[in-house]
């Protein structure tokens, strides 16, 4: 009898919990984040920011651009620039592999494909997951991060589309 | 653009249907320059290349790094008023007529970055890219 007084307590407690969760996902604002990986570290974009996902393709290497700008892909008749993802954040150059990916980011009608070394995953997380960057980091990166999450022991920076593709366009 | 490219003069009275571009490769890319602006082709070993002043084709386009080699190299004789420059290019294939309707212009991070306005356009010849060149420019 106490063991079956005990095992329910436990239940109702599991359930209570349960259902504070879902109350919690109800109301909490989440957000879209493409979560992407470059030299071996995560990093994510606003999913509002990104309108395609390609495969690696062929890229016209364009002369006289600077070294962050790949070149030209043709996407269905359209012509997008494709930016290094490595070389914007100052990271050492990737190999290209077959899990290369070129997203299509697009902010304040700035538009290009940004080659990263994998897409992980597309998924809405909660807003409050997202911590403010911590104020240490790389001046390399520092102005394209608008926050840090961590999730199952990884740290993912989540940057800011609209400064990358700002910072290519000379002052 | 037809009027910042003195080259087309001769078009201004008429509705461009298409443009004739020698094509060639150039470190892999294909680049595509109209036939208005060429006034004749020389083998670089042709005496008639000591009169004139010539500069390499990757000079002139700011290549970040130059090719090691050009495989099969011409000088193509400049259409200007001095009519003495030469450019140095790489591997001419075909003079090949491209319609309007398949040029596109350079994307906006291109175009705002990049050194030179030499390179202007992008020509979709099925599953590939031609880079269109000015060289009145740079």
């Amino acid at each position: 009898m106490v063991g079956d007084q005990l095992s329910e307590r436990i239940l109702e407690q599991v359930r209570r919990r349960r259902e504070e969760a879902k109350i919690v996902d109800v109301d909490e604002e989440r957000v879209k984040l493409v979560t992407f990986t470059l030299g071996g570290n995560h990093y994510a974009f606003p999913g509002a920011d990104i309108k395609e996902i390609l495969p690696l393709m062929k890229i016209a290497y364009v002369p006289g651009t600077p070294e962050s700008i790949l070149g030209i892909i043709n996407v269905r008749g359209d012509i997008e620039s494709v930016l290094s993802g490595c070389r914007v954040l100052g990271l050492p150059l990737s190999e290209p592999t077959s899990r290369s990916r070129i997203v299509i980011a697009e902010s304040n009608g700035v538009r290009s494909g940004i080659l990263v070394d994998s897409v992980e995953d597309v998924s809405d997380f909660p807003s409050s997951s997202i911590q403010p960057p911590i104020p240490t980091l790389d001046t390399s990166i520092r102005d394209y991060v608008t926050g840090e999450m961590s999730q199952s022991g990884k740290t993912t920076t989540v940057l800011s589309v609209e400064r990358i593709l700002n910072g290519i366009i000379p002052r | 653009m037809t009027e910042e490219r003195g080259y087309e003069n001769t078009r201004d009275s008429e509705w461009v249907e298409a443009i004739r571009v020698l094509v060639f490769q150039f470190e892999g890319i294909r680049m595509g320059i109209d036939v208005e602006q060429i006034a004749g082709m020389l083998d670089p070993r042709d005496r008639a290349v000591d009169e004139l002043s010539v500069s390499s084709f990757h000079e002139k386009l700011s290549f970040r790094n130059g090719p090691s080699a050009y495989v099969a190299p011409m000088v193509l004789l400049v259409k200007d008023e001095e009519g003495r420059h030469g450019v140095l290019i790489d591997q001419p294939q075909d003079i090949i007529s491209i319609k309007i309707d398949s040029i596109r212009p350079l994307p906006p991070l291109v175009e705002a970055s990049r050194e030179s306005p030499a390179v202007w356009g992008v020509a979709l010849m099925e599953e590939d890219m031609v880079l269109l060149v000015d060289l009145l420019f740079g």
